[in-house]
């Protein structure tokens, strides 16, 4: 993996809708580190979930080219993108997503038996995912029998499933009460210190805090790229 | 103030049907599932609809044609001389009396020689009594010439103006020609009983060497008498023609007005309008299910719906009226497809039981009826969930959520999960499965109730066959042969060497005879005209058998030495409730006798009684008809032919050879209807069935499209989609499989144990091996035709789109 972690080229995104075209993102280019610890801010409406959406190969750029760890997500086929996302992207949604009929260990192991990977002992590292963020001893339940900050904990370890060298988390606090908010947001700068590019979509006032840059946007448009300036917390 | 603003005052049309402007765009946004409601109501309804259609023109078709022949009260063997006949006409209370005679003849096709039934007819013009009709060529028939009923052209290969032989008994074979064709609705259709049926006068009847005398007097009682004022008129008039010195050796009174086979027609049609009712229902249920799901997605809409106003009455009158238009689409569909089917069947059923559809037209009462049921099923099934929808407060509807449940950590789940190894992906398919219980179970049910029809109906199939094997191998010769008059017992066996194709050759005698109520020498059988079931025979068997070894239940098997003894089958045993040791009264020729049981035999294709041959001569005097049971040379060809020409050069007369290859056939052919019709049923419960596990996954599909957005987020491809819903489907499939064996079991059991009542033995339990395999095959297929369209649809959802469902 090279310095850049992700390269966005001149990348800008038009909905067609009913209402006529709208443009969510325009001509954006920015370049994220590995082991970058990235905020993405900026009002409703003004590209956020848009711009992740485009990272994660969710979603495709009108024009421009994006590439993640060397590789350009742009021009891949659905199923191309499927794998390339499994092996390369953790996400984490806002509602935590996890699926309900498979347990909390089930649902780490899920992104492995999709993409083939750690075929030998796949339980053993969701478990060790699970300890990493702390609530090993909920793998054999039911995501429903989980509070929101664990059921966004065990999402943050399915997320890792497959050691990703991005992972992206969008409103990754928006349900959780402020100390469980915390507590997640320091699991993502941990992650961050190990070598993982976060980033994160958010609303949190403080973010810009923890994060090692924060990127504003506004009206799909980059309006500033902040570098923090505060220490590395120590690990 | 009362001052009506314009809306209230003059409302437009727009205004007033919004609600349903709105209820028509939801039934059109969710087409591909309402389309598969459709089909599932409009495959139910077009079974009803064949089903009772059917039933209600063949039971008025049988009636119109068997009441048409104006069937004869009762019929009595006796030589209808005129003074006979005379005093039949002019005894009180008989309408109708006339003579007739019904004859086992030969007649010769393709150089072999088949059974035929001869009716002598004293006058084709003035007949009254048991009528047919004509079809085609003159009528009546010129001397010297004979009509031939319509289903026995083809198997024996009649042309009008053409030529047929005819032989009775040991007489020359005379060439008839053939006048015209006939059609008598009374008789069982020739290919079924493989026999001709001619129609001559007695002059006719003459020439082949018979003497011309009636043996039949056939009444008619007069008004609308029941069957017991029949069956005494019967006696009266029999003992009134013996006082008058006539000899009765019979008297026969079919069932009252009741076609031969009305019976049999009766339960088949009624066994499956039965199951047709029975898919109509399952169909409702998945419908409410299908519907139960729409309205859980509907909740937030109906919530708005009612915080602008809505009363509950107002919502649920729209979601019936729903249901009602889907049902009346599904009946103006089948309905117009089935009337030709039910036409169709019922022409079928005419030609198994030869009678004719005069009037093809299926009553204004079948239309109205499932014309209702098309609107009612689905309404009556929705209520409960469109009440429950309607009538939830504004608060609880706008906060419904759409988010299917979590399996509850059940034991039986945790072993079906134990199934899926450790593939995540098949944990989450079996779990999926059965997230949705009540779905899931109504899908296994739809299909294993036509799982266990299926195999049920073929395992019982198989069951009969092996039964009807027994009669190949308790019996060991090639064919019976029934001789026309009796031969001295040299003479006939001086014959059977001289053919050199006889290996081994049993004598017996045989006689009919009634089982008696009354001992006075008269009783009345309950048997049609025809000499069709319902007679009991009595065969003197040798002292040495060993061509039949028919397995004993009960007592033992004759001895040489018994006299007044007697040995039954199981069949006449089990309708009389007779044990070992109880005497029974046989009427022989009139002649009362009393013997004792001794032994219970089971014998399959055939029913009678059996005495030794020394004691049937006696009880007869020696008159007791010939019967030999024949073993051919293997190593001979045309054995048959042979045996029969060399009996033939020594003047000795057959009157019927039967094979056992033909009894075995005619046995199996026996339960071929009723299983056409099981595995037809099933197919219909299949489909409905399919059409429900469809509309499930496709409601599965939408329901769960964030979480299918979440496992393309996390690297799922396409293709693992796809292979989840049709696993999802496939499961399913396995469950109503497994359930549908479990189901089968009982049936086959219980029609076994019916077969006990029917045929005097219980049915071997088999269970169809060939039948599961096959019935594995097609609900396999059915899941994955079900889960294809929806799993393509899942595995073509956008991710963005489908983490934004809500």
């Amino acid at each position: 993996m090279g310095n850049e972690s992700i390269v966005v080229r001149g990348v800008s995104k038009v909905f067609e809708t009913p209402a006529g075209s709208f443009r969510a993102l325009t001509n954006v280019s920015i370049e994220l580190k590995a082991s970058e610890f990235v905020a993405i801010v900026g009002k409703s409406g003004s590209g956020k979930s848009t711009l992740i959406n485009l990272l994660t190969g969710i979603d495709r750029p009108t024009i421009g080219e994006i590439s993640v760890a060397g590789e350009t997500v742009t021009g891949k086929t659905e199923a191309e993108l499927a794998r390339w996302r499994g092996r390369n992207v953790g996400i984490v949604f806002q509602f935590f997503q996890l699926l309900p009929t498979l347990t909390i260990a089930e649902n780490i192991m899920l992104p492995m038996d999709l993409c083939g990977t750690y075929s030998s002992g796949r339980r053993e590292r969701a478990i060790e995912l699970l300890s990493r963020v702390g609530i090993s001893e909920q793998a054999d339940k039911f995501p429903a029998a989980l509070s929101g900050g664990q059921q966004q904990r065990a999402a943050i370890a399915r997320a890792l499933a497959n050691d990703p060298p991005l992972l992206v988390a969008d409103e990754p606090t928006g349900n959780l009460d402020s100390k469980t908010s915390s507590e997640v947001m320091d699991l993502f700068r941990s992650l961050a210190g190990r070598g993982i590019t976060v980033v994160i979509v958010t609303h949190e006032r403080d973010i810009a805090k923890i994060a090692d840059r924060t990127i504003k946007l506004r009206d799909g448009h980059v309006e500033s790229d902040t570098l923090a300036k505060h220490p590395e917390p120590a690990e | 103030m009362s001052k009506a603003t314009p809306s209230q005052s003059t409302p437009n049309l727009r205004s007033r049907v919004v609600r349903w402007i709105k209820l028509f765009r939801d039934l059109q946004a969710d087409a591909g599932r309402n389309l598969i409601m459709l089909a599932a109501i409009g495959a139910a309804l077009f079974g009803v609809m064949v089903m009772l259609g059917a039933y209600a023109v063949v039971t008025r078709e049988v009636r119109v044609n068997y009441l048409g022949t104006n069937p004869a009260s009762a019929s009595i063997d006796v030589d209808v001389t005129p003074t006979v006949l005379e005093l039949a006409r002019s005894f009180p209370g008989i309408a109708e009396a006339e003579p007739r005679s019904v004859l086992e003849a030969r007649v010769q096709v393709n150089g072999a020689w088949m059974r035929m039934l001869v009716f002598v007819v004293d006058d084709f013009a003035t007949m009254r009594l048991n009528t047919f009709t004509p079809v085609s060529g003159t009528w009546p028939p010129a001397r010297g010439t004979m009509l031939i009923e319509r289903m026995a052209r083809d198997v024996i290969g009649a042309k009008e103006g053409a030529l047929v032989t005819v032989k009775l008994g040991g007489n020359p074979q005379v060439p008839i020609p053939v006048s015209g064709f006939v059609h008598d609705t009374t008789l069982a259709p020739a290919w079924q009983e493989q026999s001709g049926y001619g129609y001559m006068t007695m002059e006719t009847f003459a020439l082949l060497g018979a003497p011309p005398v009636f043996e039949e007097l056939r009444i008619l009682v007069e008004g609308s008498p029941s069957q017991a004022e029949v069956d005494a008129k019967a006696m009266e008039l029999a003992r009134a023609l013996e006082a008058n010195g006539a000899k009765v050796h019979e008297i026969k009174a079919p069932p009252l007005g009741q076609h031969p086979h009305q019976r049999q027609i009766s339960v088949s049609l009624a066994m499956f309008l039965t199951l047709a009712i029975l898919s109509l229902a399952l169909a409702a249920i998945l419908v409410a299910a299908v519907l139960a799901a729409s309205l859980a997605r509907q909740s937030r809409e109906i919530g708005i719906m009612k915080a602008v106003g809505a009363r509950s009455t107002q919502i649920g009158t729209m979601y019936l009226a729903a249901l009602a238009l889907l049902g009346a689409a599904a009946g103006l569909v089948s309905i117009p497809l089935a009337v030709p089917a039910a036409v169709r069947l019922s022409t079928l059923m005419g030609d198994t039981m030869n009678f004719t559809i005069t009037d093809g037209s299926i009553p204004l009462w079948v239309y109205a009826l499932v014309a209702s049921a098309s609107v009612l099923m689905p309404t009556v099934a929705g209520m409960p969930s469109i009440v429950r929808a309607s009538r939830t407060t504004v608060s609880k509807a706008l906060s419904a959520s759409h988010e299917v449940a979590s399996p509850r950590a059940a034991p039986l789940i945790g072993v079906l999960t134990a199934l899926a190894g450790r593939s995540v992906i098949m944990r989450l398919a079996i779990r999926n499965t059965l997230r949705r219980r009540g779905r899931m179970i109504l899908c296994v049910v739809l299909l294993a109730t036509g799982g266990a029809l299926f195999v049920g109906a073929l395992s019982v199939r198989e069951g009969w066959r092996a039964v009807a094997a027994t009669a190949l191998t308790d019996r060991h010769y090639d064919t019976e042969v029934q001789l026309s008059e009796p031969v001295a017992e040299g003479r006939l066996m001086a014959a059977v060497q001289a053919s050199g194709a006889v290996q081994q050759v049993e004598l017996w005698g045989v006689v009919p005879a009634v089982i008696a109520n009354s001992s006075d020498g008269l009783d009345v059988m309950r048997t049609y005209p025809d000499r069709g079931h319902g007679s009991f025979r009595l065969f003197g068997a040798p002292y040495d058998v060993s061509l039949v070894t028919y397995p004993v239940v009960e007592g033992r098997w004759l001895d040489p030495a018994d006299t007044d003894k007697v040995v039954l089958t199981l069949q006449s045993h089990a309708g009389g409730g007779r044990k070992v040791g109880d005497s029974v009264t046989l009427l022989i020729d009139g002649q009362a006798h009393e013997l004792t049981v001794i032994g219970i035999v089971r014998e399959i294709g055939g029913g009678g009684g059996y005495v030794n041959r020394a004691e049937l001569d006696r009880l007869t005097g020696g008159r007791a008809g010939q019967m030999m049971r024949v073993k051919f040379d293997p190593q001979r060809q045309g054995a048959l032919a042979k045996f029969e020409a060399s009996l033939s050069d020594a003047g000795i007369g057959v009157e019927r050879a039967f094979g056992i290859e033909t009894l075995y056939q005619a046995l199996v052919g026996h339960v071929e209807v009723p299983v056409t019709m099981l595995v037809a049923a099933a197919v219909l419960l299949a489909t409905i069935g399919g059409l429900g596990l469809a509309s499930m996954m496709t409601i599965a599909v939408v329901e769960r499209t964030r979480e299918i957005g979440v496992m393309k987020s996390i690297g799922a491809v396409p293709f693992v989609i796809v292979r989840m819903i049709v696993a999802e489907g496939l499961f399913t499939a396995g469950l109503s499989w497994i359930v549908s064996i479990a189901a089968a079991l009982p049936i086959i059991y219980g029609i076994g144990q019916l077969g006990a009542s029917m045929f005097g033995i219980p049915l071997p339990f088999i269970v169809s091996l060939p039948a599961l395999t096959i019935w594995l095959g097609i609900v396999v297929t059915v899941s994955i035709v079900a889960s294809a369209t929806p799993a393509w649809r899942a595995s073509r959802l956008i991710v963005r789109e489908a983490l934004a469902h809500t």
